[in-house]
């Protein structure tokens, strides 16, 4: 299954922005380039938040261009807010699985089998300001994967963390999405993430313009600029 | 109190939905309504009054069109018309604090929700609800506060000793019977009853807060169905007419009884002037050292004492302020000569708390930001102020100052203490006429006094007040 974007448009207020790329379920992709090229529009636009007003944005043999956010086959993660404050790590988990689902049983031993595999079952019954903010990132990576959307959109989700957890989360990630074939669609300003996460690149210039490159060829054209 | 409590709640209650709709739908003026809502905050109460007889009253447009429909005209006189006036007051401050309130929901939880499907249930409890909890203690808290210790709309829409409230029970005390330990003992017991209420609020909900602008963000405010879009064209519609109906009476009837202005007329007016820049100026310097006093102590007990203790003098009461400054000076000043002066210091002190919620969060980022950075400069204490404070606050003090001049200057207040027949502020001469029934008069005087507090404002708020400088840059 594909997911590809052909010359799709996103405006977002006065600016617009245009890309095109694919990607095969299973692999990667990174929105790289200086803040403010328009990085975070298509990532919006992917997800529904911007409209799509030129192009056609097509996954497994359909248009998707249209249609609503909850209906597409994304779950964004964003820079911040990503929980609700006033919801228990499980009870943000748990809206994963719709907004009427109740902590049953059944729903609960699912939420406890996440909770486990991204380290957070000792923080269940916490609340969102009181736990790390790497801790953050792991229950909305969680709240994430329970929705078994095959693609994943993350728009510089770890910014605000150091190094070397940011490298752990990533690891986290890239371990679950292999084992469940998932797609990541990364948003950074970091070479050294567009590494981490491998896969095909799209890269943005502060004109506004975009360019794809398939992972081999980026690296080779662009390696000895970006670790100078 | 109850007068009060239904007040707070009515107004609250009211706010939610009308401030909900204003906010998510687009309409024809929505900006200027809200620019406008931001001015009513300084409506002078004795126009509210009239507003409210003209409206609502025997004669008013309501009880026409009821005794058109051949029913039974309704008295405004009691409860109803004290509900009334302080919702026609208190609604617009709400609705602009909570406005407030759905602007600093965070766009990322909104798109989570539509990202997790959220219908309006859903949408209401995990996002609107945990705001709603967060901010609407303190506005009923503020609301409950102002409606106990404004005696005006119960003294004139009250219509007897059954639908009284607190303050106006002080008011008769002290000038009726003379009674000042009656007086002293009501007082006490309000004073005790509302700060425990302040400390209850301010520990649900932290302290209060004024925010000055409101950004509206573009993006889309939730779900929205057939339903809710014309249960929101209600709300709207409602407002607008409830809030802009009266003042347009007041302005029309203004225009339709215009004067030339008499000699006393212009002299309330300046005194009203006066003593509005006095209480400005007390107010602005008090406020200043408070906010700089509270963030750069280091003990913490003493900090949350002189912040909670600067807060509180939200719950004194104007009138008992007033009477105890009478008893302390009585014998040493010609107070009806100075009375201007004592109403200046009491507007300016009692409204100290409005300023501080405008002023100290501000101060507390600038010290959280910057601290540091003044510590390794070595910049004096004495300069703090001047150097970083004022400067990166400038647009808040400017909010300040024309919330305090445009609030004072529509203040009956406590001059009725000390004034006697010959000096007086436009208040006060606006009172004695519908005292003597010269509505005719007291219809341009209103709306004098209404275009004095919305230009003031709009001036202080918006106006260059760098003319000095700029004059010295072109020299």
């Amino acid at each position: 299954m594909f997911l590809s974007a052909s010359k799709c448009q996103i405006k977002n207020g006065g600016f617009s922005v245009q890309c095109d790329f694919s990607v095969e379920i299973g692999n990667h992709l990174s929105l790289f380039g200086p803040s403010g090229s328009g990085k975070s529009s298509v990532l919006l636009g992917l997800a529904g938040f911007l409209p799509i007003i030129n192009g056609d944005l097509v996954y497994d043999d359909k248009s998707i261009s249209k249609i609503e956010p909850k209906d597409r086959p994304f779950d964004l993660i964003f820079q911040e807010n990503n929980l609700f404050p006033h919801l228990t790590v499980s009870r943000n988990i748990l809206l994963g699985l719709g907004a009427k689902a109740k902590m049953d049983l059944q729903n609960s031993r699912i939420v406890n089998e996440i909770l486990d595999l991204v380290g957070l079952y000792k923080e269940r019954n916490r609340l969102p300001q009181d736990i790390s903010g790497g801790q953050r990132s792991r229950a909305a990576i969680a709240r994430s994967l329970i929705r078994k959307k095959p693609i994943l959109l993350l728009d510089e989700p770890f910014a605000a963390l150091d190094f070397e957890l940011k490298n752990e989360i990533l690891a986290l990630l890239l371990r679950v999405t292999r084992k469940n074939n998932l797609s990541i669609i990364l948003v950074s300003h970091d070479p050294r993430d567009v590494q981490y996460l491998g896969g095909d690149v799209v890269l943005f210039s502060e004109n506004g313009q975009t360019d794809f490159y398939k992972n081999k060829s980026f690296w080779s054209k662009f390696s000895y600029k970006l670790h100078s | 109190m109850s007068q009060a409590f239904l007040s707070a709640t009515l107004s609250l209650l009211l706010a939610i939905p009308i401030s909900r709709a204003i906010y998510r739908n687009e309409f024809f003026c929505k900006n200027q309504i809200i620019s406008v809502i931001g001015i009513l905050f300084v409506l002078p109460i004795l126009v509210v009054i009239l507003a409210v007889i003209n409206v609502f009253g025997i004669n008013g447009i309501i009880n026409q069109f009821v005794s058109f429909l051949a029913f039974e005209k309704f008295s405004i006189y009691g409860l109803v018309g004290i509900l009334t006036g302080h919702i026609l007051i208190n609604l617009p401050f709400a609705v602009r604090l909570l406005i407030s309130g759905w602007s600093m929901i965070p766009t990322e939880q909104v798109r989570l929700a539509k990202q997790l499907g959220f219908n309006t249930q859903a949408f209401f409890k995990h996002i609107e609800l945990p705001m709603l909890v967060k901010i609407a203690p303190s506005i009923f808290t503020i609301i409950f506060l102002y409606c106990s210790l404004t005696f005006s709309i119960a003294l004139v829409l009250g219509g007897g000793p059954s639908a009284t409230t607190m303050e106006l029970a002080i008011y008769q005390t002290i000038i009726f019977e003379g009674d000042l330990s009656t007086a002293a003992r009501l007082s006490t017991l309000q004073l005790i009853l509302l700060t425990f209420l302040l400390i209850l609020a301010t520990r649900f909900t932290g302290n209060m807060f004024i925010e000055q602008t409101i950004i509206l963000k573009n993006e889309i405010r939730g779900p929205k169905t057939l339903l809710t879009h014309w249960i929101d064209c209600f709300f709207i519609i409602l407002f607008c007419l409830f809030i802009f109906l009266p003042i347009l009476i007041i302005i029309s009837k203004g225009l339709a009884n215009i004067a030339i202005a008499t000699d006393k007329l212009v002299l309330s007016a300046m005194n009203s002037i006066l003593v509005a820049l006095l209480a400005t100026f007390i107010n602005l310097i008090f406020s200043l050292a408070l906010c700089l006093l509270i963030v750069d102590e280091k003990r913490k007990f003493l900090k949350i004492f002189i912040e909670v203790g600067s807060f509180s003098i939200i719950c004194v009461s104007p009138l008992v302020f007033g009477t105890a400054l009478f008893l302390i000076l009585f014998e040493h000043i010609d107070l009806s000569a100075n009375a201007l002066l004592l109403t200046g210091l009491t507007n300016g002190v009692l409204m100290i708390p409005i300023s501080l919620a405008i002023l100290l969060p501000g101060f507390k980022k600038i010290k959280a930001r910057y601290g540091k950075l003044m510590n390794i400069l070595g910049v004096p204490r004495t300069s703090e102020l001047a150097k970083f404070y004022v400067p990166l606050l400038k647009k808040n003090i400017k909010f300040s100052c024309a919330l305090v001049f445009a609030l004072s200057i529509g203040d009956l207040g406590v001059i009725v203490l000390f004034s006697g027949d010959d000096i007086g502020t436009l208040p006060m001469y606006l009172y004695r006429l519908i005292g003597s029934y010269r509505m005719d008069e007291a219809y341009f005087v209103s709306m004098i006094l209404l275009l004095l507090a919305f230009i003031s404002f709009w001036l202080i708020e918006n106006g260059n007040l760098n003319v000095f400088k700029r004059k010295q840059m072109s020299d």
